[in-house]
Order: C-alpha cells, then structure tokens, then sequence
C-alpha cells in the first residue's frame, strides 16, 4: 500500500492543505463549546491534598451496631463513606448539582436508604450553598434530587423509624436573604411531595429537628431568625423559638413554659431516645440561661445551666446531643467539645486532642462508648464514650481560601484553610509512593489564608490569619515573626472595627510586587508596602474603601456581639501589581470600589463608577493584572453575600476608563470567586466558581467548563505556575489540585482545526524518586504524583481507525521506544513515556514487558559537563 | 530527545527536553557510562529471554511427539520415547543451571541464575541517577560471560540432542528449531 504523503509540520499535521490553514485561523468562539468540552474532557485534575487536618464536616452518620459502616458530610466535600471502620473512604455524591452537605439521615427501618440535605446549615460567612434535598436507595452509589430546590441550607433530617419514605426536612433557607422555602417540610412518599408543614416568616427558618424515636409522631422544631449581611450577622430574636407537634407535624405548638420571656439565639434540641419525655434545648439568651431542660416531654421546662461558654458562638453551634441510653449523659457541640453525665448541670470539656468547633455528633444507639464527631478539623470516632478519639485523615475535605505556588523545583504550594491555619505541600514529594499526609506541613495557624512565598527565597513565606495578622516564617526554622503594622490585637479582636486605626478583613490581601520580591504590600483599609520583611511599612494610600462607620459596629445582633473579624468590613480584599509596568497598583475592596494607582500609590483612582453593570458595595473579590498587557486587568466580582447569586466578571483593557463584561457566557445562577489570565495566550482565562471552574478561549466571550473528573467544588483560587505551566487550583472543600500541564489548553485552537495534533512536550526531569518510609497499607493517605517520566499530549479529530503510536528516538537518530497508545479517542490524549528505552526481548507467557524497575533509561542532558 | 507521533498515515514530530535530576550532578559521561552497562545487559536479557524462550519452545514440541509416540506404535526400535525424555530433561537441565530459576522461582530459596544477576544489576545501575561503579562495570563484563556460558550450553543440547532427533522422528512433525537471534531451521542442518 502506498503511503498517503501528508504535509509534515512541527506538532501539527495539515492533511487539507490550504482548509486546514484557513481552519487553523477559525476563533475557538466560533466552535461548540460542547465539542471543545469534548475534546478536553479527558483531562484530569491531580489531588495533592492537603489531608492532615480533615475540613469541616457538617454531619456523621453510622449503621447502629456495625462499627463499619459510617457516612461523612462535608462542609464543601460531598459525603464519603467507609465500609471497613475509616481504613479507606468512598467518595460519594460527586456529580450532583451542588456539593455542600448540610444533613445526612439514614433511613432507621432500611439503612440503604440514605436522605442528604444538601447546603451547610452553619451559616457562618464562608459557606457553600445547597439546592434541596437528595435521596439515595443504595448507600449512597447513586442519587435522586427529590425537592426543595429553594431552601438553599438543610440543617436536619428526621426519618421515620417505621418508613423510609417518610421524612422531616429543617430548612434553614437563604442566609443572605428573605425567603419562603424555609420552615419544616414533610414528605411521606419518599420526596415525590412536601408539604412545608411549619413555617414563622420570611427571616426565620429551622435551625434543629428532633423525632421521639419511640413514637414518631412527636416531632421538636427549632425556628430560628438569622440573617448575615457582610458587614454584620444577626442571631436570634423573639421569634427564635421551640415548637412541638403530637400529630406527625399537622399542627405545631409554641413551647415556652418555662423557657425565656426573651429573645433567643438559635436553637439547638435533642430528646433522650431513652426516656423520650426528657427533652434538652440550648441556645443563648440575654439574661436567662444557655441550656434548659424538659422532663414531661416539653410542656415545661427548668434552666439547668447559664454557663455561655458551653454555647460558645450559638450561632455556629447551639447544638446539643443526648447519650441514646443514659438522659443525663449530654454533650454540648461548641468551640470544644462538653460533656454532662449529671443531666447538663454540669460540663466538663472534653476532646482536647481534638480540633475544636464540633458541627456534628452520632452516638451508636446499641454502643454509647462509640461516638463520631465531626468539627472543623475533619472527623473522629471514639469508642470509649468520647474520653479518647481516633482522628481519621484520610480523606481531603481541606478548604482552602487561598493558594500560591512557590518557584522551587518541583514548586511547591502553599495556602490558607478555614481554621486549619497555613500549609505548604509539594506538588511531586519525589518519593515512590506519593504525596503523603506528612508531606504538608504547617507554617502558621489560625483561619488561614495568603501563603506566599519570597521569589528566589521559598523558605520566606508571607502568611495572614483573620482580621489583619500579618506573619513571616522562615520554614527553614519554624521562626514566624508578627510584622503587624500597626501592633494592637487584631485578628479575632473582640471588638468592633469602628474605633480601629486600621481596619483588616477576615481574608486580608498580601501580594509580593512582581518587580521585586523584598516589596510586598498588605490591605486593610490602606495599602501598606515593606521593602524589608515587615520591620518597617509605609501607607501608600489614603482610605480606599467606603468607609460606611455604619458597617464598622458591633456583629452578633441583639443577644450578643461576636466580632470574629469575619464580619470585618470596608476593607481591601485584593491586591494586584501590574507584573508589566511597575507601579500600576490595583485594589479592589469588600464594599464595591476598584481603585488604581499608576504612579506607585502617590495617587489613586476609584473606578468603580466606569464598570457598567458592577451592583453597588460588591465584593471584588479579585483582580488579575494582565501579564500581557499593562492597561489590562481582569475582575471578579463575588456579590452573593448581598443574597445575589449572579456571576460578574469584568475586563478594562485601558486601566480602568472603561470596562465589558465577560460573565455572559457563565452559569448565571452561580457566583465567580476569581479570574485569572494564561500567561501564554492572551485569549485564554479562566474561572473558579462556587461550584466549579471554567475556561475561556475568546477573552470571555464563551465558557466552556474544564472541572472534567473534580466534583462540583468551591474554587476558591487559582494560581498558574509559570515555568511548570501548571494550573493549580484551591478548592473550599477538597483541598489543593494541580493541571500539569497547560499545553494542550493553550494550543487546543490549533488542535482542534487539526486532523492531529501534537501538543509541545513539557521538559522531563529523570527525577530520582526516594522510598522514605514503610508500607503503609491503605488507611494513609497519599495522592499521586505527577506520572513519572514525560507527559505526552496529542488530539484526534476523528477515531483512528488503526493504531497510534508515538516513537522516541535519540538526537542522532537512533530508535529508542516505541509506545503503543492504548485506546486512542477523540480529543486530547496522554501519553507517558517513562524514559526508559525498550527493553529487552520478552519472555513468552509472562506478564509485562519484563523489563525491571529501573531499567534502561534513557540520558539526559548533563546538569554539569565534564 | 525526538518523538513521532504516527496515526494511521499521519506523522507528527515535536522535540522533547530531558534534563537530569537537577538535584544530582551527573555528567555528560556518566550518563553515558550509565547508559552503556544498561545497554549492555539488555542485550545480554534479550539472548537470554530467546534462550529461555526457545527452551520452552522446544520443551513443548518434544513433549507433544511423546505424547503422540505413546499413543500410537513405536518407532526407531522402540527407544524414541527415551532419547526425547532425555532431551527435555537436558533442556530443563540447563535451563535450571544455568538460565533461570526453576519452578516454583522462589526467590532466595533458590540460588539465582545468570538472568536473575541481569534483572539485579540493571535494577543497581538504572534505577538511581548515578554512574555506575567500577564493581559494576566489571560485573557487567562477567556476566557477559556467564551469558555465553549458558547459551554454550544451551546449544550443546541443541547439536548433540535435539537436532540429531529429527533424523529419528519418521512420522513424526519434525523439531522446529530456531536458531538463536532470529531464523530458524526444520532439519538437523545448522
């Protein structure tokens, strides 16, 4: 057969000639965005962890009796299930719509039958949202969306002990707004049809859902009135109450013998399974008690204890747990973990090997010794009645606000994480077995956020905690200095920020200047600059932010002040030099402006005013400053948190005069947290979402999502790591991935107008990989590294009807392997060449090439010569 | 390094860098020193893998003619079935002393054989980013001999048994012998 003689061009074949020239000049706009979403969708995203400190975990649920089985909801992470008592976990619910879970209830008469309530019911300001409620007839494989779309956050679900079809929702609803969906709602056929059987007002939704196991039709609901603003939360009032139905839930009534002639923070109940008449509620009140208690099954009830600090931040917590076998054994979920054996008199903290801010509880009914807990560090079981706990970190449910990478070689990445302080992990730990647990290690504590590490100096890393404690670790020595500008406590201050000198946010900006890495500037209220690692600033910048004292009180509401600093307001969120021009400084604050300075902060320009279509006092969450171009920026703007879900990106390509947007072609009922520009083609940007991540190849004209294999996650940043040309992504709930290689991102236009394409190889390093440790079985955890050797990307227009190979020969010519591609397909392929040479002749009959570890690889080029 | 990408009539070239583990120093000639042993004992793996290969090969032919001489009348006055016991004990004889660990290949229960010294010295020189050592090297070059060893030995069997049975077969399928490196012959004629 004679060979079709083709046009031979580096990478690229061009069988059509003169068509596929011109097709190779057709905008990638002008494609399906579904065939692009093709053509890439076998890309996938590696894990590198973190997995050290678990991440939040919302509910545990367990199978009475079977030590086992037991389920995990994550905050932001889906739900993983263990079938062999935390030794391994299945990722589950990773397909869905939404990803926050906020409840998960097993149906007690069929434990196949699994109900999540998806959207954290701790409305703190960091969260996810849900969209209803989800039931799953097989443990979790698989799942039906069954209702309630707009309840936005489930905080419990009842099952009837006597039918899996029957359930009890407590929706808490939309945290940043008014809205109806929210109150108890009631199914009876397996959520075919709810009927919202309890519901107060627009502001007031359920905070806790209690059944009498002995006899369903008592039912106990917490309403609870909330509402966070950005600037302040509001718990509790008069219409804070318990109510209790005898009817299976037709009608309710308003329990308060005995309880509070006050307005109440939220409300947390739990009913003894044992004596069902015994009845505990916990909240906060002005004056008159943290945790009461009912013996006749709520018709009255005594305060039995006053101490606060058992309900440290009701409206985080407020939520109370009763031994199923013994009414006075009660634990109190709070900022630490309290336990009473003397009927909530008394409270002794307990698990303090554990980390703090306990979300859920499940206590075996057959077993009280054993207990799984879940906090913001993760998941724990005990099984000694909570005196002892096994902390199972297995699984990554990390949440990262922040990420960095650094320039060591591999680099490494850095970040903050809700509660779990700051973290640098490597990218290629360049040890066999992957990138372990111990791999990461902490630099600083706190909420953690910016981890940026000095260029040309990786041991330097610039960390921050809430509300404006600003920090330097020298990693090498542990040695972290405070290098506050202004030292007086900040942070979790205690106070409001209105009589502050300056003021910080919960996520306050560190950006070390492009042009040199000894300058780094630092947000609150003013830009503050150093050029000497912290011993010295200089404010180059008057108030950049509103300055609206009237988003600068107290937070907490009417029963208490809780100022975290997550309440922290008119202040800077994002910080970006021009990496082009030096001194081209952009801003953009939590109250709306976007404000420039091109002269190195002598003077300032809000702008905020030019971006036609920017709603007024959003959260700009963050610039990027072109690497293309100095008039160029890019703007994220998040304005959820004034209960708008609607995605904004803009673009101002004259620094700032004018501005487009480019969020268009974005889902429009999910909110954008960051954007950023490829630093190889112009055209290309992309979008971490609330619920995923997207790319465009038009400068953002259309979007097509690249999440492929990662779950429906929080991307909270992204960061490209230039001379690797990896993209690394911070997610809010399942910790840190990397996209190795960008190539086949960067050149898919001229793939896709290609019969065959063949993307430009990343440099391979003959990395020496260590064995570091011993066999370590499967409860460990440990990610991937990057495929060991060269990454080979290639794209097929149509299925190859034959084989496909990628031959490898040495600079003179000389053959060295020859690598069948196993199941080719349309779109981007991978390839990996182990940089091993062929081996020797096979012996028949034995699996694999028989060519040792190890063997025949091929040389490099000499670091050193001679 | 080059590589070519080939679909179906379609070939695609690109250029790819490799670079050394630049945590290590190695030179120019170490990797080429590195290089050099490995491709040394991958040839001497591939003779000896063909070795074994037509070891088996042979096994099962002889063990097939057995068979079938049990099953139907002698020939060769009765004593073919012997001569090709004899050969398929030789066979196994030095693929046991000198090619591979017998069945069950139970590690260090076993001494090891000269493709088992292959596989640990390609494993020493190639899996760590270092030149090899001297011992190495030397070690190499003996077992370049300890290879024509066994092949020698191997084709011993092969001259003074095997072949010389195909004279012997009568109705036999005669003994497909390969030559060693590629060919291979029907008759008793090398």
């Amino acid at each position: 057969m004679t060979s079709l003689r083709v046009l031979r061009v580096c990478g690229r074949a061009l069988p059509f000639g003169l068509l596929a020239l011109l097709a190779a000049g057709t905008p990638l706009a002008a494609q399906d965005p579904a065939a692009v979403a093709e053509a890439i969708s076998e890309l996938t995203w590696r894990p590198i962890g973190p997995a050290n400190m678990g991440g939040r975990v919302t509910d545990i649920v367990g199978v009475p009796g079977d030590p086992k089985v037991f389920y995990v909801g994550g905050a932001d992470g889906g739900v993983f299930r263990t079938t062999n008592a935390g030794v391994t976990f299945d990722a589950l619910f990773t397909d869905q719509a939404v990803y926050s879970v906020g409840a998960l209830a097993l149906a007690p008469s069929d434990p196949n039958v699994l109900w999540l309530g998806s959207g954290e019911g701790d409305p703190r300001n960091s969260v996810s949202y849900g969209n209803g409620v989800y039931r799953s007839l097989d443990r979790g494989g698989t799942w039906s969306h069954v209702g309630l779309d707009g309840t936005e956050r489930i905080k419990r679900i009842a099952v009837d002990p006597r039918n899996p079809d029957v359930a009890f929702v407590c929706a808490l609803g939309r945290e940043w707004g008014p809205n109806e969906d929210r109150g108890v709602f009631r199914t009876t056929d397996g959520g075919r049809a709810w009927d919202k059987i309890l519901y107060v007002d627009e502001d007031t939704g359920c905070s806790d859902l209690r059944m009498d196991p002995s006899n369903p039709r008592i039912v106990f609901a917490a309403m609870w009135t909330f509402r966070r603003r950005p600037w302040r939360f509001d718990d509790g009032g008069r219409e804070t109450a318990l109510y209790r139905s005898k009817d299976g839930g037709d009608t309710w009534q308003r329990l308060d013998n005995g309880l509070p002639d006050a307005p109440m923070a939220r409300i947390g109940v739990g009913i003894s399974a044992s004596h069902p008449n015994i009845v505990y509620l916990i909240t906060e009140t002005p004056e008159d008690g943290t945790l009461f208690r009912s013996e006749d099954g709520g018709e009255s009830w005594r305060m039995v204890n006053d101490d606060r600090g058992i309900n440290f931040r009701p409206f985080y917590y407020s939520d109370i747990r009763v031994d199923p076998n013994n009414p006075n054994v009660v634990y109190s979920l709070s900022g630490g973990l309290y336990k009473s054996i003397d009927g909530g008199r008394t409270f002794d903290r307990i698990a303090r090997g554990v980390h703090g801010d306990h979300q859920s509880m499940w206590i075996d009914p057959l077993d009280s010794d054993r207990v799984l807990s879940g906090s913001d560090g993760g998941f724990q079981v005990s099984y000694d009645a909570a005196a002892n706990w096994d902390i199972i970190n297995n699984v990554t449910l990390a949440q990262f606000y922040q990420i960095d990478v650094d320039d060591q070689d591999p680099f490494w990445v850095c970040g903050g994480l809700q509660d779990n302080g700051n973290w640098c992990g490597p990218s290629n730990s360049l040890h066999s077995g992957g990138i372990y647990k111990d791999d990461w290690f902490r630099i600083s504590g706190g909420d953690g956020f910016y981890s940026q590490s000095v260029p040309g100096s990786p041991h330097l890393v610039y960390t921050n905690l809430q509300g404006g404690v600003i920090m330097l670790t020298d990693t090498r020595t542990g040695v972290t200095r405070r290098i506050h500008p202004y030292p007086k406590i900040v942070g979790s201050a205690g106070d409001a920020m209105i009589d502050h000198r300056y003021r910080f946010n919960w996520d306050a900006p560190i950006h070390i200047s492009p042009h040199d890495p000894n300058t780094v500037y630092w947000g609150g209220n003013v830009l503050f600059k150093s050029a000497d690692l912290g011993y010295s600033w200089e404010v180059i910048s008057p108030d950049l932010t509103t300055d609206d004292p009237e988003k600068q009180r107290d937070s907490g509401g009417e029963i208490y002040n809780d100022n975290t600093a997550a309440e922290f307001h008119t202040t800077i969120l994002t910080i970006e030099e021009s990496p082009i021009e030096a001194g081209v400084i952009w801003v953009g604050t939590d109250d709306g402006n976007i404000q420039i300075t091109r002269d190195g902060g002598a003077t300032w320009t809000n702008v905020r005013d030019n971006v036609r279509g920017l709603p007024e006092f959003a959260w700009i969450a963050k610039i990027e400053a072109s690497s293309h171009d100095a008039a160029t920026a890019f703007v994220a703007v998040d304005n959820h948190r004034l209960d708008d879900f609607a995605p904004y990106v803009f673009v101002t390509r004259d620094y700032g005069r004018s501005w487009r947007n480019l969020a268009e072609g974005l889902p429009q009922t999910d909110y954008v947290k960051v954007v950023r520009q490829d630093p190889v083609e112009s055209d290309i940007l992309y979008v971490g979402m609330e619920l995923g991540i997207y790319a465009s190849w038009d400068a953002g004209e259309t979007w097509v999502s690249i999440r492929n294999d990662l779950p429906p996650v929080s991307v909270r940043d992204i960061q490209i790591q230039r001379r690797d040309n990896a993209l690394v992504i911070g997610t809010h709930g399942r910790g840190a991935f990397v996209l190795d290689d960008l190539t086949p991102l960067q050149q898919l236009p001229a793939a896709l107008a290609s019969g065959a394409h063949f993307f430009d190889p990343r440099r391979a390093t003959r990395w020496q990989m260590a064995n570091r440790d011993a066999s370590m079985g499967q409860r460990s955890y440990r990610a991937p590294n990057p495929p060991s050797g060269a990454s080979l990307y290639f794209h097929l227009a149509t299925q190859p009807s034959g084989p496909v190979s990628v031959a490898v020969a040495d600079a003179s010519g000389a053959a060295v392997r020859d690598i069948r591609v196993r199941e080719p397909h349309v779109g981007v392929n991978r390839v990996v060449w182990d940089l091993r040479h062929e081996g020797p002749t096979r012996i028949r009959g034995q699996d694999g090439t028989h060519t040792p570890r190890g063997g025949y690889r091929v040389g490099a080029d000499a670091r050193a010569s001679g | 390094m080059e590589l070519t990408l080939r679909v179906g009539d379609i070939e695609l070239e690109q250029t790819l860098e490799l670079r050394g583990d630049p945590r290590i120093e190695m030179t120019a000639q170490d990797y080429r020193q590195q290089i050099g042993a490995l491709m040394a004992l991958r040839e001497m793996a591939s003779d000896l893998n063909e070795a074994i290969n037509l070891v088996e090969s042979l096994r099962s032919q002889l063990e097939s003619i057995q068979e079938a001489a049990r099953a139907s009348r002698p020939v060769d006055g009765g004593d073919l079935s012997g001569a090709l016991a004899a050969a398929i004990d030789s066979l196994g004889a030095v693929s046991a002393t000198y090619l591979r660990r017998p069945p069950p290949r139970m590690n260090y229960r076993q001494r090891p054989r000269v493709s088992e010294e292959i596989r640990s010295l390609t494993r020493a020189i190639g899996g760590v980013e270092a030149r090899p050592t001297e011992p190495q090297l030397t070690r190499v070059e003996g077992l370049r001999d300890e290879s024509r060893e066994a092949l020698a030995a191997l084709d011993r069997v092969l001259d003074r048994m095997i072949r010389p049975l195909n004279d012997r077969l009568g109705e036999y399928p005669r003994i497909m012998v390969p030559a060693r490196g590629g060919g291979e012959s029907v008759s008793g004629e090398r």
